[in-house]
């Protein structure tokens, strides 16, 4: 139904009559009488059950329309009218009252609307999901003080050596040699506040390396073990050093965010049955996003090794090796990609390695 | 469990038992319609930049009060949009301050969350004085008369057992950092120099399963022992308090609805709560029984798998896990829907009295049925869902009375919203 005919619709006659039928409270006891209101063709209010003097259409307060369900009519004196002849309330209600109420119940009504609605909140919400709150994660992240980084950094270090790390038992040369491969490394650019530093730590079996914000790059003794050799660990350093440089703690921070914004704003009342079912929307754009910063990292990588001249191979070799264990946190594991890629942090393993393979 | 809470009324009213009358609640709520209500509800707040956010939500709650009929009736919600609104603003500001303060340093951080535990007593309160002020029936409204120093009790004491579970971790990590366990290089200071030599005795390929032996290696034995000594401790403590909490929290949910009923009034007259903490107890035991006896079974179908090592890994995960979310699911409906249940059916309102007949198995299947449609749906069910919830939970909720029709109305107060909005904002269950 358009805007249109609900207007024709409730030009009413000039000499109708029109009846509400419904109880009267009278707001002193939750007692109440059944009466039907007649509004005549002057407006007047008036009813056969009850004394109504002078009461007047105009000046009746009349509660906006939601669905079928009742509606209410101020009479006066704590006086409360509950109907639901809804159809008669919003003739007379067009008829006399000049002040539209009837706006989001006109805008409920109109199919089409309903229509574009459904569209406008599932493409909008998706692309602002997939392309707003990336795009918009790198201005905001700049906005936060680097002084964040250092902060957040040393509370993580702090925290993983409390409950996860063990002393790295990587002997102090070998310990040296990457450090002094790793500080060639870094940019010339490299901001005041990044003091950028490499640590080791054993971590229960697991093969890995993480970036912290301020910083802080870690190599586990299980991934210095399995690699073959120091190229093949460096070409890891340098997609973490990529993670630091272009904070992608904060930017994640920020797009969560961002995430979680959306999500209270659709939302809004949700009770809590269906919110917890929000969660797997949520986490399928949160995997995305770590996916295009762990992509971001890889192509920083590669890139520096193509215009340094070193042998992109190294990456895929020790990616291919990481692959194999199989068991490690964090630089991911499977050698296909499926379905279950929209879950995971990181991209489909084989798809990183053929990048290093080839692209040159 | 209602057929107790009738008994005690019985014996309390025999005389007027006789002429009381079952009124049945019902919901008139409809799927289309209110999908539309919805879907431009989210559409206005997205255009708003959630400002219609506040009118979204009285209609919401219009919508769901209004299509809530008993004898005739409707439900009325009366809240104003600006109010909720202006407490959104301020439940927004002081969210935002909450985490700046977690930007600017720890104690900062726990300074702000400190100060939200110490007004959230209040809040709660306000919160049920502005939930209740403007919902009426019959044009009389519902009134909550605040009672801070009650509530500060009430929530101040497992606030407290909170408390001291956080300064018993706490104290644990700073004991370790104590015994010379250095985070910067990870490293326990006096046997830094001992363990330098490279460990190479785990081949890379079996290195996955040698943690156990590898766990103390950092450490001399002394430091170990004491550690080892330190983390028992740390563990009695702190599943000690963890116990205690799980023990008195029947107790504690009794008090709590009885403070609710006991400061709720529809018109001049209070609510009565008469559910005793037995009940509440029961819920709560039976629930543990069905948890123990669902982890039973999840390891006997585990060893199952295991010994006929059928399928792979992935398939015994799966099936574990689905397993898993079905007995945490059946056992959260169980404990929802008792409570449900003790709690409406102990309400007492003069010589009016209440019966909800939720059944355990139809909730779950909701619960359940409804979670499946959501996600299948992209969310677009969710209208569908929480009318199908609330029309069975109005379907199994009865009234009976002789007459209601001599409630006196009261003078009540003008309410501020900033209660109803810092804890909505939150998600707190305030749901009597």
């Amino acid at each position: 139904m358009t805007l249109w005919t609900l207007i024709l619709d409730s030009d009413l006659g000039p000499d109708r009559h029109r009846q509400i039928t419904g109880y009267l409270y009278d707001g002193q006891t939750s007692g109440r009488s059944r009466i039907t209101l007649v509004v005549d063709d002057q407006g007047k209010v008036s009813c056969a059950q009850a004394d109504f003097a002078d009461i007047e259409f105009i000046d009746v307060g009349v509660s906006s329309r939601v669905g079928n369900s009742a509606r209410y009519l101020t009479l006066g004196q704590g006086r409360r009218f509950e109907t639901l002849d809804n159809e008669v309330v919003d003739q007379l209600c067009d008829r006399w009252h000049t002040a539209n109420h009837g706006l989001a119940d006109r805008l409920e009504r109109n199919m089409k609307l309903v229509v574009v609605a459904i569209l406008v909140i599932s493409v909008g919400s998706v692309s602002f999901v997939r392309y707003g709150i990336p795009a918009l994660s790198k201005p905001i992240a700049a906005m936060i003080p680097e002084s964040f980084d250092q902060h957040l950094g040393q509370q993580t270090l702090d925290s993983m050596d409390g409950v996860f790390f063990q002393i790295s038992k990587v002997d102090d040369a070998r310990q040296q040699t990457l450090r002094q491969r790793f500080q060639e490394l870094l940019p010339a650019e490299a901001s005041g506040e990044q003091q950028f530093r490499l640590l080791f730590r054993s971590a229960r079996g697991m093969p890995n390396a993480l970036a912290l914000p301020d910083g802080t790059v870690i190599l586990t003794d299980e991934l210095v073990k399995l690699a073959d050799n120091d190229e093949q660990l460096i070409s890891i350093l340098l997609h973490e050093i990529a993670h630091v440089k272009q904070r992608h703690s904060i930017q994640m921070l920020v797009r969560q965010t961002g995430l979680s914004v959306l999500i209270l704003l659709i939302t809004g009342d949700v009770s809590t049955a269906s919110s917890t079912v929000l969660l797997l929307p949520a986490w399928i754009a949160q995997a995305s996003y770590s996916q295009g910063l762990e992509t971001a990292a890889d192509t920083y990588a590669l890139e520096y090794m193509n215009t340094h001249g070193m042998d992109t191979n190294a990456f895929a070799d020790i990616m291919e090796k990481l692959g194999a264990v199989g068991e490690s946190a964090v630089e991911h594991d499977k050698q296909e990609s499926s379905i279950l890629d929209y879950l995971s942090s990181h991209p489909a393993t084989q798809q990183r390695i053929k990048r290093f393979r080839t692209e040159k | 469990m209602m057929r107790t809470g009738e008994a005690k009324r019985n014996d309390a009213n025999a005389p007027s038992r006789n002429i009381r009358k079952d009124y049945p609640f019902e919901f008139t709520g409809e799927t289309g319609e209110y999908f539309r209500i919805w879907i431009v509800n989210i559409l206005l707040t997205i255009v708003t930049l959630g400002i219609y956010s506040a009118w979204a939500k009285v209609r919401n709650h219009r919508y769901f009060y209004g299509n809530t009929v008993l004898d005739g009736s409707a439900f009325e919600y009366t809240a104003d949009p600006i109010k909720i609104l202006r407490g959104r603003i301020i439940a927004v500001a002081v969210l935002i301050a909450y985490q700046s303060a977690g930007l600017v340093s720890t104690s900062a951080s726990i300074i702000a969350f400190a100060l939200l535990m110490v007004i959230m007593p209040a809040m709660i309160v306000l919160a049920l004085r502005f939930r209740m002020r403007y919902t009426s029936w019959r044009n009389i409204p519902f009134s909550f008369i605040p009672n801070f120093k009650m509530a500060y009790l009430l929530f101040g004491l497992p606030m407290l057992l909170g408390l001291a579970m956080i300064a018993t971790t706490v104290s644990f990590e700073s004991d370790m950092m104590d015994m010379g366990f250095d985070p910067d290089t990870g490293a326990y200071e006096q046997s830094l120099q001992s363990n330098n030599e490279p460990s190479d005795e785990g081949t890379e390929d079996t290195d996955t399963s040698t943690e156990s032996d590898e766990e103390n290696q950092g450490m001399t034995p002394e430091q170990a022992a004491a550690l080892e000594e330190m983390g028992m401790q740390f563990l009695w403590v702190f599943g000690g308090l963890m116990l205690l909490f799980w023990v008195f929290y029947p107790l504690w949910l009794r008090f709590y609805y009885k403070f609710v009923a006991d400061h709720t009034r529809y018109g001049r007259t209070q609510l009565r709560f008469l559910a005793t903490v037995a009940e509440f107890y029961s819920i709560y035991v039976i629930a543990a029984l069905l948890l123990v006896a669902a982890i039973a079974v999840l390891a006997l179908l585990i060893g199952a798998f295991n010994t006929l090592g059928i399928g792979d890994e992935n398939l015994a995960g799966m099936t574990g896990g689905v397993i898993g979310v079905l007995a945490f699911l059946l056992v959260q409906s169980y404990i929802q829907t008792q409570r449900a249940n003790i709690v409406y059916s102990n309400i007492e309102l003069e010589d009016i009295g209440f019966r909800s007949e939720l059944k355990v198995s139809t909730m779950a299947w909701l619960y359940i049925s409804n979670t499946v449609a959501i996600i299948v749906s992209l969310g677009l069910m969710i209208p569908w869902a929480k009318i199908r919830v609330a029309r069975y939970r109005a379907s199994t909720m009865t009234l009976y009375a002789n007459n209601f029709d001599e409630f006196q109305a009261r003078a009540a107060a003008e309410v501020d919203a900033e209660g109803a909005e810092i804890s909505d904002f939150m998600d707190f269950d305030l749901g009597l």
